[in-house]
């Protein structure tokens, strides 16, 4: 991924993290939407390395990372002692949905406030 | 990301409780007759569902994603869930009634074998996994509208 030299790293990594939330949403959505099938198992997103590989990036002297694009892939969601669980928990996935879409929505009022910000300065400091 | 096939996503889930519903109304409702038009005895409906492996959106949905690059799909995720409806094939319940029209031999008159219990406990569940597809449909479009937003009034 490119860095924008006008938009910076944040542009980039808030697209990341606000592609990140979404996709979190949709397994929401499946999940919530399969409930009621017997034999369906919850899933969640397993990101793999690629938040650490990203910290990791702009942790660097270099200052300037290289943003991957995210490859999640579902896997069988599990309780606290590590099992898979059998069924979906419709309150437990209702809470972290909320969440997800909370994280959201602080996600792009950051993204607005990092363009007004770029719009303050291309307007010479004037609102 | 295809937001549409999110909402598609709702939409089977509703779908499907929808039709949980639909079918438990239809066995309470002939819980206490004694024949259908066709005759013999009514016999209750089930609800099957089962997820789907793809998302619903059919050919022209597949190559559009492949064609937007796979840079935000998901391996491994189901689409939503499908349901068709299955005839239970349960004992009628027999009341001794000789004085019925449609009392047999032995003065018996056969009614459906509905569970009661179990299509009360089905409607409530139903109801509750409705809801909850009816508000995950519902943050789907907070997000979406709030994407909208980016960039505007800055």
């Amino acid at each position: 991924m490119n860095i924008d030299p006008i938009a910076g790293s944040t542009t980039a990594l808030m697209r990341m993290a606000l592609d990140a939330a979404q996709m979190r949403h949709r397994v929401h959505v499946t999940n919530i939407a399969n409930a009621s099938v017997p034999e369906y198992t919850p899933v969640r997103l397993d990101f793999g390395d690629a938040l650490s590989r990203a910290r990791a990036e702009l942790a660097s002297p270099s200052g300037q990372p290289e943003l991957q694009a995210l490859d999640p892939v579902a896997v069988p969601a599990t309780d606290s002692r590590g099992q898979p669980l059998g069924s979906v928990e419709l309150d437990v996935e209702m809470a972290d949905m909320v969440q997800n879409t909370m994280a959201y929505q602080v996600m792009l009022k950051g993204l607005a406030k990092h363009f007004s910000i770029l719009s303050m300065a291309a307007s010479d400091g004037r609102r | 990301m295809d937001q549409g096939s999110i909402f598609q996503v709702s939409a089977a889930g509703m779908r499907v409780e929808r039709m949980r519903l639909d079918v438990t109304a239809m066995n309470i409702a002939n819980m206490n007759t004694s024949r259908t038009r066709s005759g013999g005895v009514y016999k209750p409906l089930k609800v099957v569902a089962h997820a789907t492996g793809a998302l619903a959106g059919g050919e022209f949905g597949a190559a559009l994603s492949a064609a937007a690059g796979e840079l935000t799909s998901v391996e491994g995720l189901n689409g939503g869930p499908e349901a068709h409806v299955v005839t239970l094939d349960v004992a009628p319940r027999k009341i001794h009634d000789p004085g019925h029209p449609d009392a047999d031999a032995q003065g018996d008159v056969s009614y459906p074998g509905v569970d009661h219990l179990g299509e009360m406990v089905n409607m409530v569940a139903a109801l509750r996994a409705y809801e909850a597809n009816v508000i995950a449909m519902n943050a789907t479009k907070l997000m979406v509208s709030k994407t909208l937003e980016i960039g505007g009034g800055s």
